[in-house]
């Protein structure tokens, strides 16, 4: 069990087991998820066929339908509770980078009441800033990882804007909205950050998902029919649609890597 | 990491044996201890009845009660939902307060001396207490008397801050609603750490997977192989999924438990604000 947990530990190292696979292109990884469980599925039901007489698969189908097939709609019920929730985390991710940048935005103008050195020394905080996320720190979220040279530049930015002194009545409205700028955007990109389950919770989801889809995948081979060719038929139309939605998952489930990525732009606009 | 060493090896409970194991070992003995609840089933009641006398029962057992299975289908789902309902809430309220912490970092390293220091050390404190003995105590659905002093401390210097310019009098204006809202997120996170649902709810998954489990024994198979196989295959889906609710309804303990990284990685910033990396 430990050299097995230790083989797990290092394919986990960079973020998982399977996020390795999120940095192919979106062809090879329908090819691996899809083709790869067909080729099981398929396998397994020529090599049950072939251990089991079709007298036996056929009387299995007959209790084993009634019986065991309610599995179904467990699978049915996790898959889906699994689809929404990788959805909404997609949704999610794409809403704190919408707001993020709301609030820089209006940061930004509110920093434009002040004085010019201010407005100056802001600007290029927020450009810097900005160029860091998209050309730094994108790349490393999709690992889950935030970047130390946009964590600093983030706070060398706040640090422009809090060097303001407010004199008047005019300086401390101005101050008093850019509070409500930082705080938004102060949340939205720690909410961006770890918008990124964690890696054993990640391991957790994806090896849980991964069982349920085996299990029934597996269920299916002690049933038969009078041909071979139709069972693999079925098995083969069962086997893409459940698949089909593991591959959809994890598309969703990874919203800063891959094909389907959020892309930086709106940081790389803000850069200039 | 170095960061972590401050608060590292406190995320942990000690109190049930299974809780300590890791994610794959919990996986083999919850799914391994219901195959074998299954395959001692099976055969046991093999040796009282026929295989002939057992398959009598398929059709009025199937027809009449069949529908049991749809209800252990919507049990486990919705102590699946509610699991992962609640481990999310957990996670979601230390985001809230953490990304708070990190707003009043942010703002306390602006003031001049000498307030910046004394809040920054304030602020190291209450998050030094909550990523070490809180973190414990909420494995046992408590609370840190010591988080709760740390809070107070801090409340109290920014109370106390020597304003000397109008930059230190606007960064208290932002501050003091944050603070506030401090208070209100540690009370998010220690009301979400207590569910009182828990119990009750691993009692019903447990029974419900018992009976369907058991309610396979009584049917007739044509052979014993296939019996086997097939009731091997269907108790470790429900395993699973056991194993999965299991694990989730513990957010401070397991192979699964919150970590205290959030924490460990803001105290590591207060304490070495030239940015450098870890």
């Amino acid at each position: 069990m430990s050299q097995v947990e230790a083989l797990l530990r290092d394919m986990a190292g960079s973020g998982g087991y399977f996020q390795w696979l999120i940095h192919q292109p979106m062809g090879v990884i329908l090819l691996v998820i899809v083709g790869g469980g067909l080729v099981f599925i398929v396998g397994g039901v020529l090599l049950a066929n072939n251990y089991l007489t079709p007298e036996e698969l056929i009387s299995n189908t007959l209790v084993g339908t009634f019986k065991f097939m309610f599995l179904a709609q467990i699978f049915t019920g996790v898959l889906a509770f699994i689809m929404v929730e990788a959805g909404n985390r997609y949704a999610n991710a794409e809403a704190y980078v919408d707001t993020e940048i709301r609030g820089l935005r209006l940061l930004s103008r509110v920093v434009s009441h002040m004085p010019l050195e201010n407005q100056t020394r802001f600007g290029d905080a927020l450009k810097e800033y900005a160029k860091s996320v998209a050309e730094t720190e994108w790349p490393m979220m999709a690992s889950g990882d935030d970047s130390p040279i946009s964590r600093a530049a983030f706070r060398r930015m706040l640090g422009v804007y809090f060097s303001f002194n407010p004199v008047d009545v005019s300086d401390r409205s101005v101050v008093a909205m850019g509070n409500l700028a930082v705080a938004m955007a102060v949340e939205a990109r720690t909410n961006r950050l770890n918008n990124n389950v964690s890696r054993e919770l990640s391991n957790f989801i994806w090896l849980s998902l991964l069982g349920l889809v085996v299990i029934t995948a597996m269920f299916n081979w002690f049933f038969g029919t009078r041909g071979l060719r139709s069972q693999v038929a079925m098995g083969i139309a069962l086997g893409s649609s459940i698949l089909t939605c593991v591959f959809i998952v994890f598309l969703l489930a990874n919203p800063f890597a891959g094909d389907t990525a959020i892309p930086p732009t709106p940081f790389l606009e803000l850069a200039g | 990491m170095v960061r972590h060493q401050r608060l590292s090896g406190l995320t942990r409970g000690r109190s049930v044996l299974w809780l300590n194991l890791s994610l794959w070992q919990t996986f083999a003995v919850i799914v391994g201890a219901g195959v074998v609840f299954n395959g001692i089933g099976t055969l046991l009641v093999a040796l009282f009845k026929s295989n002939a006398q057992l398959a009598h029962g398929n059709d009025p057992g199937g027809n009449k009660f069949g529908f049991l299975e749809p209800i252990t289908g919507l049990v486990t789902v919705f102590v699946l939902t509610m699991a992962w309902i609640q481990y999310n809430d957990v996670v979601g309220r230390i985001q809230r307060e953490t990304t708070t912490l990190v707003l009043l970092k942010e703002s306390a390293g602006q003031f001049t001396e000498p307030t910046r220091s004394r809040v920054l050390a304030a602020l190291a404190g209450y998050v030094e207490a909550v990523g070490g003995p809180e973190w414990r105590a909420m494995a046992a659905n408590g609370h840190s008397e010591v988080a709760e002093q740390a809070l107070e401390a801090l409340v109290r210097t920014y109370g106390a801050a020597d304003l000397r310019t109008s930059r230190d009098e606007s960064l208290m204006r932002f501050s003091g609603p944050v603070v506030r809202r401090l208070n209100d997120d540690r009370q998010g996170r220690l009301l979400a750490t207590t569910f009182e649902l828990r119990q009750p709810l691993l009692v019903m998954l447990g029974a419900a997977v018992v009976v369907t489990i058991a309610f396979s024994w009584v049917f007739g198979y044509p052979t014993m192989r296939g019996k086997l196989a097939m009731g091997t295959l269907f108790t470790s889906g429900l395993m699973l999924i056991v194993f999965m609710v299991s694990v989730l309804a513990h957010p401070f303990r397991g192979p699964l438990a919150v970590p205290n990284d959030a924490y460990a990685d803001i105290l590591w910033e207060i304490t070495h604000p030239e940015g450098e990396s870890p």
